[in-house]
């Protein structure tokens, strides 16, 4: 519809909200994805974003998410989803809610759901980190501890 | 006048008092009557159906069918239509969004909870805080997904089901941990009951293929 995409183009929080970008999941078991889950009480949302890692160079090859709240978180996940990939990953963990509020014109009241996004990349950030330095406590570790020994 | 009346209708002064206090502190003027005068709790506002109050000392659960007659009768008795004078008339409309507020808030079990706990200083409506309960996260998530996996209106019967036990079960346990005054616990319960609350939305406005978006 020409009508849908003039609005879109002009408001990108209803682009977002109406043509989410990279839906969907990865397996969190796998040692080069992170997973970030983070909830907001007050509303009831949750969101989680998950981002896959290149080993050699430290960057975000591909990132996915998937939001249950309301069109601002949905947008503001969707739109980080975007800015993120391709970054390494110190810079996507330097990404502040204000740029996302910004790119979207979040009215302040909603706020909050960019600050959900910002702790969403954080956590995966965090969760891939915790998982890339700690051997895998499988068979992989078992194999990995006695080569060591 | 009805004498069942009199009392609702001397009690319904209560309900002009958030215009008075309105009013008072728009003026700020230092030689006010009653410089503290609160506004009721939405407690005080129901004395037949509520007449211990919050919890500890009322409890937590309530009729709500003995509450929808108490505020009907007040309805009749505040409405701004039923008013003539017209310098009341203003009072009485902010008096009769005060008692429709404090009827809804109170007959829906996640609100009167959140009401209860802000009464006693514990803010659960602060949007920045952040759910620290794995658990509980993990849980919702899949609910969420089975939610978006079903491909027909049966298919969510079971989740339903479900979901209905799992409000249950946080009202049961809502209903000791204020009794018992345990206002740690209320608050774990009712983030939980929101999350539920959430799920049942989704359910009741679940259409095939079409991802759900809260309104809140």
């Amino acid at each position: 519809m020409d009508n849908g995409t003039d609005i879109n183009i002009a408001f990108p929080l209803l682009d977002h909200y109406n043509n989410p970008r990279n839906v969907g999941s990865m397996d969190k078991k796998d040692l080069d994805v992170g997973t970030g889950l983070v909830g907001a009480p007050a509303c009831g949302d949750v969101m989680k974003l998950q981002i896959r890692v290149d080993r050699d160079t430290n960057t975000i090859s591909d990132v996915k998410f998937k939001t249950f709240g309301c069109g601002s978180a949905i947008a503001s996940s969707s739109y980080l989803t975007e800015l993120v990939r391709g970054m390494t990953l110190e810079d996507a963990g330097r990404i502040k809610n204000t740029e996302i509020a910004k790119e979207l014109c979040l009215p302040p009241v909603k706020l909050h759901c960019s600050m959900l996004a910002e702790d969403a990349i954080k956590s995966a950030i965090k969760d891939y980190q915790s998982k890339s330095n700690r051997p895998a406590p499988t068979l992989g570790a078992n194999l990995m501890g006695s080569l060591s020994t | 006048m009805n004498r069942t009346f009199r009392p609702l209708l001397q009690h319904s002064r209560l309900l002009l008092r958030p215009a008075l206090a309105i009013r008072s502190l728009s003026s700020s003027s230092s030689s006010s009557s009653s410089p503290t005068k609160q506004p009721p709790t939405y407690y005080q506002l129901f004395p037949t159906t509520l007449p211990y109050g919050p919890p500890p000392r009322g409890s937590f659960d309530l009729d709500p069918r003995a509450l929808r007659q108490e505020f009907f009768k007040l309805q009749q008795l505040t409405h701004p239509d039923v008013i003539s004078d017209p310098s009341l008339k203003r009072r009485a409309e902010a008096g009769s969004a005060y008692l429709n507020h404090a009827y809804s808030t109170l007959l829906s079990p996640l609100l009167r909870a959140q009401y209860i706990l802000r009464l006693r200083g514990v803010d659960v409506e602060d949007e920045t805080m952040r759910l620290d309960d794995e658990g509980l996260l993990m849980e919702v998530l899949a609910a969420r997904e089975e939610i978006e996996e079903t491909e027909t209106e049966t298919g969510l019967v079971p989740l339903r089901t479900v979901n209905d036990a799992r409000i249950g079960e946080s009202l049961r346990r809502l209903e000791r941990a204020f009794a018992e005054d345990d206002l740690g616990m209320a608050k774990a319960e009712t983030v939980k009951l929101r999350y539920w609350v959430n799920i049942r939305e989704s359910l009741d406005a679940w259409e095939k293929g079409k991802p759900v978006v809260l309104v809140h």
